[in-house]
């Protein structure tokens, strides 16, 4: 076999490589967002169609709770972890989208209380975050993709019950 | 992502190294230096050497130049032969003590022509062969004395790095929680400073890895040269620790490794962090215990890339310092070549000539440079190729519907610097590299 055959056939074999990893990538993934199911602490929330907006505070449909549960995201997610600051909707919703629960608490929420929702953030490092949020006053709001529960007071038995419930149970796809 | 570089000793020829027992010096012979000058060698020449290390590596001996990187094995006569070209002799005067020496005729005036050809003469008959030799620029740190060095490297150090690293692993091997995942990016709800952040952090801990490879060396004795290069579509920071070859094979060791130490010391750091944050015992601010999650991240990353010998990583070089190869990865490089592309005559004659070493061990080695070319193939189209368009498509829509005084119209810009840095980096580093290249003047240290 001449060089240049050989050539011909060994590129040839990786396009096919690619292609072949491409198309199946793909499959893995629309495969993926077929079912969905929800149930467990909290209310169910009807799922939005979740497009890409390009930036936080760019035009986009309403969403349909308060704090979101789904809907338009930006491209960009936010790590796990404890906040001092609110996480614009844009960029929660993108992490619910990726399984984790968001705590969230208003400005009347007491200071005690603030420290046990991030005492349990701190414990569920890989799978929560933990921010104020403005629009709470006094209650305490839990999320998770197409699912809320609001607390008029923070109760750490329920905020439990829900992440270990909730958090990786969706990932671009309903996962369990 | 970075890497310490182990050059190899001058590839191919190896058959011409070895002063052969042959007749008595009597003809011309030519050679053509690096730099492309001709020089004749006749009996009565008289050659100048630079100060050559002289390091046993095997039944062979490593014959080097430290101020210019150039090192060639030769068998022992070659180092006999060495010892006769001290300036003063000459090529017949030489070939008369080495033969007399080993008992049978030795044909010095080839081996000089092979020193000659692979820069390591300075000068014939005091005329010099390259006027501008591009040797070694002291740096800096060459000033920091080696005895300060030398505890970090000791092996009680070497002994708390592997714990450190074994305990950073088993933490996030059994504990999910302190894993890190790629999320650990968005470290901030703010996605410019996400991406400032991480350029900033991976520049800053691949220069304390590159660092930690050059004091490394310098407390082994020797020097470095920080660099740019490629791996594959990879760029990467590097350090050439071309000296290693004038210093035993044992010391060569810790230089090869410290980068993997200083990554491994800095990962168990964060993930220390991160652990007595998550048990209540310390109050960092909480941007930081974010920020030690992209650290080890990025750690973890670059540990991972270690692994991946085929890129010619610091493991790659620990391979082949342990197995006492020399030029592995091309030698394996020509095999995959034969059982694909088929070879040239000249890539046929660089692989026969190759050191039988390296011969033996590069079939294998070319099976993990296959498995590697698949691993990346499906690397730059399941990740590389699409994040490109996510990253693109997403500068594209920032900035042609966010108004230009707002932030994330800037945003946007920024985000498409980093896609076009990302694709065109490549293309850069191989420009800088043929610059570098061709202002030098021909190749006097053999790169990888």
């Amino acid at each position: 076999m001449t060089r240049t055959i050989r050539k011909v056939v060994v590129w040839s074999a990786l396009a096919a490589l690619a292609v072949g990893l491409t198309f199946f990538g793909w499959r893995a993934q629309t495969t993926a967002l077929a079912s969905s199911k929800q149930r467990g602490p909290g209310q169910a929330v009807p799922i939005l169609p979740s497009p890409h907006i390009p930036y936080v505070g760019a035009p986009h449909a309403a969403y349909n709770s308060l704090p979101p549960t789904s809907g338009p995201h930006v491209p960009q997610t936010i790590a796990p972890g404890v906040y001092r600051q609110q996480v614009p909707d844009e960029i929660q919703v993108h992490a619910l989208e990726h399984g984790h629960v968001l705590i969230q608490y208003g400005p009347g929420v007491p200071r005690a209380d603030v420290r046990m929702l991030e005492q349990v953030g701190r414990l569920h490092l890989n799978d929560v975050v933990v921010a104020p949020y403005r629009q709470l006053g006094g209650t305490v709001a839990l999320t998770a993709f197409g699912q809320l529960e609001r607390l008029d007071r923070a109760d750490r038995g329920s905020v439990e019950a829900f992440v270990v419930t909730f958090a990786g149970r969706y990932n671009h796809g309903w996962r369990r | 992502m970075a890497a310490g570089q182990l050059a190899p000793p001058s590839p191919g020829r190896d058959r011409e190294r070895q002063p052969a027992a042959a007749a008595p010096a009597g003809p011309v012979v030519t050679a053509t230096t690096p730099d492309g000058t001709t020089v004749a060698l006749g009996p009565a020449s008289r050659l100048t050497l630079p100060r050559l290390s002289v390091v046993p590596q095997g039944e062979e001996f490593l014959l080097g130049d430290r101020g210019t990187g150039v090192f060639i094995a030769v068998p022992e006569v070659g180092v006999l032969a060495v010892r006769a070209l001290d300036g003063r002799a000459t090529l017949a005067e030489a070939t008369a003590a080495v033969s007399e020496q080993v008992g049978q005729p030795v044909d010095v005036p080839a081996f000089a022509a092979v020193l000659a050809e692979t820069g390591l003469v300075v000068a014939v008959d005091g005329r010099p062969l390259t006027p501008d030799r591009p040797v070694r620029r002291p740096s800096p740190l060459d000033r920091i004395p080696e005895r300060l060095l030398r505890p970090f490297f000791s092996w009680p150090a070497w002994v708390l790095y592997g714990l450190l690293l074994a305990g950073s692993l088993a933490l996030v091997v059994t504990v999910p929680r302190f894993r890190p995942t790629f999320e650990d990016f968005f470290f901030y709800p703010n996605p410019a400073l996400c991406i400032l952040g991480v350029i900033t952090v991976n520049t800053l801990l691949s220069g304390g890895h590159e660092l930690a490879h050059y004091l490394a060396a310098r407390a082994a004795g020797v020097g470095g040269r920080f660099a740019i290069s490629l791996r594959w579509y990879f760029p990467v920071f590097e350090t050439e620790l071309t000296e290693l070859w004038a210093v035993p094979r044992r010391k060569r060791y810790s230089p090869l490794l410290a980068g993997m130490a200083f990554d491994s010391v800095v990962l168990a750091g964060c993930l220390t962090l991160r652990l007595a944050w998550s048990a209540g015992l310390v109050e960092p601010p909480l941007l930081l215990v974010r920020l030690a999650a992209l650290v080890a991240l990025t750690r973890l990353f670059v540990l991972t890339f270690q692994t991946m010998v085929f890129l010619r990583t610091d493991l790659y070089a620990v391979l082949v310092t342990a197995l006492g190869n020399y030029n592995l990865h091309r030698v394996s490089r020509l095999n995959v070549r034969r059982w694909t592309f088929g070879l040239t005559p000249e890539e046929k004659a660089e692989l026969a000539d190759a050191h039988p070493r390296d011969r033996l061990v590069a079939p294998w080695f070319g099976l993990l440079i296959l498995a590697g070319i698949l691993l990346a193939t499906w690397f730059f189209v399941r990740v590389f190729v699409p994040s490109t368009f996510v990253m693109g498509g997403w500068m594209l829509a920032t900035t042609t519907s966010a108004p230009a005084h707002t932030g994330a119209f800037w945003q946007g810009l920024m985000i498409g610097v980093l896609v076009l840095f990302r694709g065109f980096a490549p293309l850069l580093v191989m420009a800088w590299q043929r610059l570098r290249q061709a202002v030098r003047g021909g190749s006097t240290e053999v790169a990888t």
